[in-house]
Formats: C-alpha cells, sequence, structure tokens
C-alpha cells in the first residue's frame, strides 16, 4: 500500500515485491561488485542506476526511523552522498543493499541522536505498555472487520520508537534477513530478535479484547 | 536506569511467534497482524528525486580517499614515542628497578628472566617484521 500524494511515477526504486530471495545468490554479489567497480571507475550513468536501483530502499530506512518528508529526503542525499564517497570501501562480500541500507541507517540515526530523540524503546519503562500509549479513541472492542483492525495496527505501529518499527519494516517488507538486518544496524541478532518479538507481542495484545468479536 | 538491549528470548517462543505469523496459524488474531506487518503503508521518494540526488552529489566537493596510509603512519609514530619513552624511563630508574628486582627475587633470576624476554622479543620480531606489509585495505562502512 502507497500513500497519496507522493506517486511512484517512473522514479520508483526496488520494488517490494521483486525483492531478491533471502540469501543472495553468488550472481547476485557478482552484479552488485560490478555495478559497484563501474561507478568508482566513472562510466557514465552507473551512478545514476544504483541512485534509481536502491533510492526506494534508503527513502524506506530513513522515512522509518525520521518520519519527516523534509528531513527524510535531505538525510537520503546525504546518505547517497556517503554512498559515492565510501564506495570504494564495499567489498562485495555482502549485497549491495544491504551495504546501502547500512549506511541510510547510520545517518538516520546521527540525525536522531543529533536531536536527542530515543531510538529505542528503553527497557525500564515503568512499565508503560503500547496499549496504554494508545490514545483514549482507540475503541479495539469497536472493531468488526479485518480492515479496521488492520489499520489500527498500523497506526499503532506508526507509534512505536523508531528502532522498533525500523526492524519491523525491514523484516517484514524489506524481506531481509536477521543476520543481514545485524549488518544494517550494527545490533546482535539476538537483540534484533527480542525487538521483533517484543513489538509484536504487543501489537498482537492490542487485539485481544476484539477477540470475542473474531471468534464469532 | 533505562537500558536500550532488550532481555533475551527464548528461541522457542521466537519460533512460536514466527509460526503464528506465517500463515500455518488458524488464528485469525495472528492472521490479521501477519496481514498488517505485511502491508503497512510507506511512502516512496518524489518523482526527481533520483535527479536530484546526481545533481548534489555532482556540486559536493570531492573528497580525498582514506586509503588508511596516514593512520598507519600517526600508529607508527605514537609506538614510536612510546618506545623513546619506555627507554628513556629504563635509562633513568634502571638501576633502582635492579636493585629492587635483585633484593626481591635474587641477582641470577632476574638475569635469567631478562634472557627469556630477550628470546621471546627475538623470536617474535623477525616474524613482525616480514609481516608488516601485508596489511588489508580498510575496512566496509
Amino acid at each position: 500500500m502507497r500513500l497519496p500524494g507522493l506517486a511512484t511515477g517512473g522514479a520508483v526504486g526496488v520494488s517490494l515485491s521483486a525483492m531478491p530471495p533471502r540469501d543472495a545468490p553468488d550472481d547476485a554479489l557478482r552484479a552488485d561488485r560490478a555495478l559497484a567497480d563501474a561507478v568508482l571507475a566513472g562510466a557514465p550513468g552507473a551512478f545514476e542506476r544504483l541512485v534509481r536501483d536502491y533510492q526506494g530502499l534508503c527513502w524506506h530506512v530513513i522515512d522509518r526511523m525520521v518520519r519527516h518528508p523534509e528531513d527524510t529526503r535531505e538525510l537520503c542525499q546525504e546518505a547517497f552522498l556517503r554512498v559515492h564517497q565510501a564506495l570504494h570501501q564495499y567489498r562485495g562480500e555482502s549485497a549491495l543493499k544491504s551495504w546501502i541500507a547500512q549506511v541510510a541507517y547510520s545517518v538516520a540515526k546521527r540525525h536522531l541522536e543529533r536531536r536527542r530523540i530515543p531510538i529505542a524503546e528503553s527497557v525500564d519503562d515503568d512499565g508503560l505498555s503500547l496499549a496504554e500509549r494508545v490514545p483514549d479513541g482507540f475503541d479495539l472492542e469497536g472493531a468488526v472487520s479485518d480492515e479496521e483492525a488492520v489499520a489500527h495496527l498500523h497506526a499503532a505501529i506508526e507509534r512505536l520508537p523508531p528502532l522498533q518499527r525500523t526492524l519491523l519494516t525491514l523484516y517484514h517488507l524489506e524481506d531481509m534477513p536477521i543476520g543481514e538486518i545485524a549488518r544494517v544496524t550494527g545490533l546482535a541478532e539476538g537483540t534484533i530478535k527480542s525487538h521483533l518479538f517484543r513489538s509484536r507481542k504487543q501489537l498482537r495484545g492490542l487485539l485481544e479484547p476484539s477477540l470475542g468479536v473474531f471468534a464469532a | 536506569m533505562n537500558r536500550t538491549s532488550p532481555p533475551s528470548i527464548d528461541e522457542r517462543a521466537w519460533q512460536a511467534q514466527e509460526r503464528a505469523l506465517s500463515g500455518e496459524s488458524r488464528d485469525r488474531g495472528d492472521a490479521v497482524l501477519a496481514r498488517a506487518l505485511r502491508s503497512a503503508p510507506v511512502t516512496e521518494p518524489p518523482p526527481g528525486f533520483a535527479a536530484d540526488v546526481l545533481r548534489h552529489v555532482a556540486a559536493a566537493p570531492a573528497v580525498a580517499v582514506d586509503d588508511g596510509r596516514l593512520e598507519s603512519l600517526l600508529q607508527r609514530a605514537l609506538v614510536a614515542v612510546f618506545a623513546i619513552g619506555a627507554l628513556a624511563t629504563a635509562v633513568a630508574y634502571g638501576g633502582d628497578w635492579w636493585t629492587l628486582a635483585s633484593a626481591a627475587f635474587g641477582g641470577e633470576a632476574v638475569r635469567w628472566g631478562l634472557a627469556a624476554a630477550a628470546c621471546l622479543a627475538l623470536s617474535w620480531w623477525p616474524g613482525r617484521w616480514l609481516r608488516r606489509d601485508d596489511h588489508t585495505a580498510p575496512s566496509a562502512a
């Protein structure tokens, strides 16, 4: 589902439905390496191709973190500038996609840190759960259809801290395996799993009051 | 005090949650959550964004490629400073150290200890010297 007002037009990056399989085959890595080499060699159109291929991914990662269109635009430009300047460090041992996502993530994280915005939900947060942070007007028991429940979950996902929101995006929308997410974020695989587990458990808990309707 | 690392989870609980969200579960709540996670709205770059990026990159000042040589040079300079400092300290206080060590362990033991240290250094240093040109390129971002 895409938000209106930001037409995809002809400038769409990697389609979420056309993502490579979880285990990138060797030929995909070779293609990544070839593209990187072409950019480093200054081949005409090579960097433009790289931008067009990965602008969607970069945008998704940064937007999930900062949730501000203008900041997202500036930070994406900064991320691609860093990609251009540091591409000589890409060795082709992992997919170019995860390398670029790593750059995008670090740019967004630094932006939030400069603004002193916490990126992760603190563990000892005096017990305030996701359900308790939902506004008073949120009527779970009034949900009568799956569509309504899905919409409410989407709203709840938007209220998650940046890190949890981004991890859910990378895992469920970008179809990125845990190991690759670990490379992108610099977090341990166990930590990523814990964040995903807790977030999904909290989201699932929001549906509990309406199970009586679903069980019918 | 807040922590940023959540407590670890049980692997079985993780696998159970994965199965529930994979479509294998018949629970409607799990199905709704799975659908919500895979359909969360995302924004896309606006038209012309790629062209903006290319203009931004083209306008940016050129950055010298860091191949690590400066870092290596500074490291060697630092090691040299430490070595000179250690040597100067040994010259200044070596006599006192020898006296104290001889009193504590005996003169013969101290001499044998120094000989052993010299043997270790002689066996380690040539290998280090032969490997001095095998440093790899800087790590990836």
